[in-house]
């Protein structure tokens, strides 16, 4: 056998030994490296950031210790490096060896051989093998292919070892995210069996991981989402859209070991791994913020309650309080002095203020107040009832209402007609110095309509977004512009009862857009 | 036919109010008015039936021509006024006149039902309130020809 094929065997069999550990392996290529190429040492040398680590070393004479740094610049290992392949020399301290080594003076180093050792795409450092003796000959070719297979084999290990820690990391990080999460975690396989249990689980499920784990997801289940959900799982399985994932949340009915039954949201998504298909739920226990959500809901309707009551039963009240101060201005205004005519003035103006307020309060509290009846509603007629109803307003102002085909939706019309109103009076009433010129817009997306109203009033600055639809918030004095502010905020709440979105788009002097969505009805 | 002479007597009516400032405003509306008229005043249901019937105190009353009807009323509220004056053959033609601050759709329904004879919302504005006292005024004294006697 030649010498390289022993080599090849000798390699082979440190590197395929299932009890060595790598840094063993390493060890023993060192030393065998020594051994076949007549030297002193071996190292693995980690060069990076102009300096030259030692993590291996071994041979008959280790000068230098595993661990220890030094500087690059003038060693032999720096040229090595630069060199980008194996560098070799074998009697560089020898008077009669002409050029004379550079590097001898510092490193005393006879022999040298050294080879790059490259992890993936990065340079990781240098497998080297030196002597302070001279050599008795050159390097053979197959010795030199010898070292640059241990540097292969060490480049090739090292970044194994790399993806492999890699890997531990990330199942670690996964492993404790699954123990952390606060939501319940679960896996099944394709027969549906429980293969995967977090503490989250256990948390909202009640049972204990080892007594879950191989059951049927069913148990999980509240009997009626059991059949619901099977098929989801199956149609999900099969669906089309294989994409390795894919999650959509949708609520579900839990069943908790002690029975209890409870509103919960999950995500499913699926994994085809080597063992088949996987399905994890992620599942979150609903039921406090589902609770919270009634409770909010019962408040509001209180509050909206309290508000029709209170405005309702204030009109009585205010309506002594504006009789008698009107009736005490018929009949001693100029009889009294000129102060009891100032104070009287007041009490009038603030009693007609307060009056409009208790009105539009109660129009606003009506909106949530009225059952709704949700039907089919001709937008086009609505719009036209609308402007009948501000004829006199669009003569005043000189103004003109466009519309594009409106659509037909899901609405209240008394609602829809009262938030046309508002917006089509509000964009009349922010003219600038123009006649007022409005556009109405609708755009279909799905089932939902985006209806625009645009104008070409005096706008309004886009930091006031959030305030224009709060009720009786106003961007204007009174005296400007008269009003209470109440027409933007009962827009919104009759948009919000058709379950729609409303918003608005302004820039100051530049018109306003204001856009609502609206359910489809045809 | 035009209305029925009413110059000779100031028209009776009958106020059922409980609140003194609406019963002032309707005094004060009708001075204003032109007819000549007097305002006899009840505080409650009971008292609006009592009147009518000419029971207890109200013995020696006159029959209003016309009765202006609150709603909510203590102990018998302007509902069952009307549903008893409406119910009764010698009430029944008397012209009543709801005037109440409720402006819910039941409500007028509900009077309608009963056959009250107008439903009139008090207006928050005095010269509206002014106005609608004079409407009723003019509307059932001079213009309306009512069954005599």
């Amino acid at each position: 056998m030649s010498s390289y094929a022993a080599a090849l065997r000798e390699l082979y069999e440190i590197t395929a030994d299932r009890d060595l550990e790598f840094s063993a392996k390493l060890r023993a290529l060192l030393r065998m490296g020594c051994r076949r190429l007549g030297l002193d040492m071996g190292f693995l040398a980690r060069i990076r950031g102009g300096r030259c680590e030692i993590v291996a070393a071994d041979g008959a004479e280790t000068v230098v210790e595993e661990g220890s740094l030094y500087a690059l610049e003038g060693t032999i290992s720096h040229e090595a490096v630069q060199a980008g392949e194996p560098v070799h020399f074998t009697r560089a301290g020898d008077p009669r060896s002409s050029p004379r080594h550079p590097s001898y003076d510092a490193s005393r180093m006879a022999a040298y051989i050294g080879a790059p050792v490259v992890v993936g795409s990065e340079d990781f450092g240098l497998l080297e093998f030196s002597s302070s003796r001279a050599r008795p000959g050159p390097f053979t070719e197959t010795e030199r292919d010898l070292v640059t297979l241990m540097a292969h084999w060490i480049g090739g290990e090292l970044q194994r070892r790399r993806a492999e820690d890699a890997l531990r990391a990330s199942e670690a990080k996964f492993a404790g995210i699954l123990e952390v999460a606060v939501d319940a975690i679960i896996s099944v396989d394709e027969e549906q069996r429980i293969v995967l249990f977090n503490r989250g689980a256990e948390g909202t499920f009640g049972y204990s991981s080892e007594e879950i784990m191989g059951q049927p997801l069913d148990v999980l289940l509240s009997e009626g989402a059991r059949s619901a959900h099977r098929n989801h799982i199956r149609e999900f399985a099969g669906s089309p859209v294989s994409s390795r994932r894919m999650a959509e949340r949708q609520e579900i009915s839990g069943r908790r070991k002690d029975g209890e039954e409870f509103p919960a949201e999950a995500s499913i998504s699926k994994l085809d791994t080597p063992d088949g298909k996987l399905f994890t739920v992620v599942l979150q226990d609903i039921t406090a913020s589902k609770r919270a959500h009634d409770e909010l809901a019962r408040s509001n309707a209180e509050l909206e309650q309290f508000a029709y009551v209170a405005s309702h039963d204030l009109q009585e009240p205010l309506r002594m309080v504006a009789s008698y101060t009107q009736l005490l201005a018929r009949r001693y205004r100029g009889k009294l002095d000129e102060d009891a005519d100032e104070f009287i003035g007041y009490a009038v103006d603030g009693v007609n203020r307060m009056r409009e307020l208790i009105n539009d309060l109660l129009l606003y509290s009506r909106v949530g107040m009225q059952v709704e009846e949700f039907v089919p509603t001709d937008l086009e007629r609505v719009v036209k009832d609308t402007l009948a109803d501000l004829e006199l307003t669009l003569e005043e102002t000189d103004g003109v209402v466009t519309s594009d085909p409106l659509p037909v939706v899901l609405g209240d019309e008394g609602q829809l007609l009262q938030l046309f109103q508002n917006l089509i009076a509000n964009a009349l009433k922010f003219r600038g110095d123009d006649s007022p010129r409005v556009h109405i817009s609708a755009q279909r997306s799905g089932k939902e309509w985006t209806v625009s109203i645009r104008d070409n009033g005096i706008g309004f600055d886009p930091e006031h977004l959030d305030r224009v639809f709060v009720i009786f918030q106003r961007l204007h004095n009174r005296r400007e512009y008269p009003g209470t502010g109440i027409g933007l905020s009962l827009a919104k709440k009759v948009v919000e009862r058709h379950s729609g979105r409303i918003w608005a788009e302004s820039e100051p002097g530049r018109g306003s857009t204001f856009s609502f969505t609206l359910r489809d009805g045809g | 036919m035009d209305g029925i002479p009413v110059a000779a007597r100031p028209i009776e009516i009958l106020l059922v109010e409980d609140n003194p400032g609406d019963v002032r405003l309707t005094q004060e509306a009708l001075k204003e008015g032109k007819v000549r008229n007097h305002l006899n005043v009840v505080w409650d249901g009971m008292a609006a039936l009592a009147f009518l019937r000419r029971e207890g105190e109200y013995e020696g009353a006159v029959r209003p021509d016309l009765i202006l009807l609150d709603l909510n009323l203590p102990k018998k509220d302007g509902r069952e006024v009307l549903e008893e004056v409406k119910g009764n053959p010698e009430l029944r033609r008397l012209p009543v006149v709801v005037l109440t601050t409720s402006e819910a759709e039941q409500d007028i329904l509900k009077a309608y039902d009963l056959q009250v004879n107008a439903y009139i919302t008090k207006p928050v504005d005095l010269d509206q309130f002014i106005g609608v006292v004079r409407a009723i005024e003019d509307f059932w004294l001079t213009v309306v020809k009512l069954p005599s006697g």
